[in-house]
């Protein structure tokens, strides 16, 4: 087992850094407030990053994703790349969004040129124009409505399975890449602020708090990396997903906690990443639904190994 | 998970089958950091190994979740002597202490991967 990135997997990594750096950031985050960033997606599609997930396998399209997240890109890039790429679909419109029901709330719903839905045993791929869309007001970081779908076109038996599995991967991925944001966002504020005539990242009560976020999150990242090369085992993609939960719901308590009263201001920034966390952690069913999938797909190999 | 279905457990029913799941995925989490740090170590003998420490910080309470798990799911019936749930409650409770206890890990990312002054 080899899990050092390759050289084309490097160069990707720095390419596509370079254009976050350029049409990403807090910044720009703060400019969108909360809307949909076309330019960054234009830019990401005439760079052929969207299909990367088609064009070079599962592990190029969680880079991407890893650093969009981590550059709190406003758009739905790891479902782009993740979860399409790893459905196989080709020549998908820029902006999907993920439907588990028609009550859940959809990311992006109202930008998006067409949805991928749960149906069952199946999975739909639904243009927007046979969709019904109404905008939630949220304390979210992403913009959230819900959608009714007519008609659509199905992607197979099975494919709803498939689906599900993909959308815990990019769940594990976003988790981890925003985490790790947050912390390394925090861990700058501790550096700086002083209180008795220290800075407060210097007492092991704060150190500890985002240390241990921070392995949350890097044990996040490698199991959904895991995840990602392992798609079809819904034992690993769910534990990626369900791992995630648990990190996300920590962070949160954590890194506003060893920010204080600045850290909950919108001003100041980190809530660009920890008001995604509190939807991310709920997406799909949330832990308890991933974690009762991990269970359940643990006992089914348990019993075809019996078997 | 073996011994509770033998007890006539249903670990099926959704409260459990959620804390076996967690279990379960907190065992893939550690699995997969140790990964990690063993690639790390294998392709930068020299480097600084900040993922030893993480995965150690993983590792442990990882152990701590499995025994918690084991109680939950045996109930009071996990008190009873030389039960596998009585072996993991030992070693959930050395792991966090053992070869380097879970707060020195976590002040060597404090350090080393996160920056932080001395304390």
């Amino acid at each position: 087992m080899d899990l050092e990135l390759s050289q084309d997997q490097e160069l990707l990594s720095e390419s596509v850094a370079g254009i976050f750096r350029r049409q990403a950031g807090l910044e720009r985050a703060r400019e969108m407030n909360g809307t949909l960033d076309r330019p960054l997606l234009d830019a990401l599609r005439d760079g052929g990053y969207l299909d990367v997930g088609l064009d070079a396998g599962p592990i190029e399209a969680v880079l991407v994703a890893e650093a969009a997240t981590e550059a709190v890109a406003c758009a739905p890039i790891a479902t782009r790349v993740i979860v399409a790429g790893l459905l196989g679909i080709k020549d998908l419109p820029p902006v999907i969004g993920l439907v588990a029901s028609p009550r859940s709330l959809v990311r992006y719903a109202t930008d998006a040129d067409a949805f991928l839905v749960l149906d069952g045993d199946e999975a739909k791929l639904v243009l927007a124009g046979d969709a019904e869309v109404e905008p939630v007001a949220s304390i979210s970081g992403y913009p959230l409505g819900r959608v009714q779908v007519r008609g659509g076109t199905s992607l197979g038996p099975a494919s709803g399975d498939a689906l599900r599995r993909a959308w815990q991967v990019a769940i594990g991925v976003e988790i981890g890449a925003n985490t790790l944001a947050a912390v390394e966002f925090s861990a700058n504020h501790v550096r700086e602020r002083k209180q008795f005539g220290r800075p407060i990242g210097s007492f092991q009560a704060v150190q500890h708090r985002l240390a241990r976020s921070y392995a949350q999150a890097q044990a996040t990242r490698w199991l959904s990396r895991r995840a990602a090369w392992f798609a079809d085992n819904e034992f690993v993609t769910a534990s990626a997903a369900a791992f995630g939960c648990l990190t996300a719901e920590t962070a949160y308590t954590n890194v506003h906690q060893v920010t204080g009263a600045i850290g909950i201001t919108t001003e100041y920034g980190l809530v660009q990443w920890t008001t995604r966390l509190l939807t991310l952690q709920r997406e799909l069913g949330g832990r308890r639904s991933h974690a009762q999938r991990v269970a359940a797909a643990r006992a089914a190999e348990l019993a075809a190994t019996a078997g | 998970v073996r011994d509770a279905e033998a007890k006539g457990i249903d670990v099926t029913d959704p409260g459990l089958a959620e804390v076996i799941g967690l279990a379960y995925a907190t065992c893939e989490a550690a699995r997969s950091m140790n990964y990690a740090a063993v690639n790390e170590r294998v392709h930068h003998p020299d480097g600084g190994r900040h993922l030893s420490a993480v995965s150690r910080t993983i590792t442990g309470p990882m152990e701590t979740t499995v025994a918690q798990a084991c109680h939950d799911i045996l109930g009071e019936e996990a008190m009873e002597a030389g039960t596998d749930a009585n072996r993991q409650l030992i070693t959930g409770t050395s792991a966090p202490i053992a070869a380097g206890s879970l707060e020195v890990q976590l002040n060597l990312i404090a350090r080393s991967s996160l920056g932080l002054p001395n304390s």
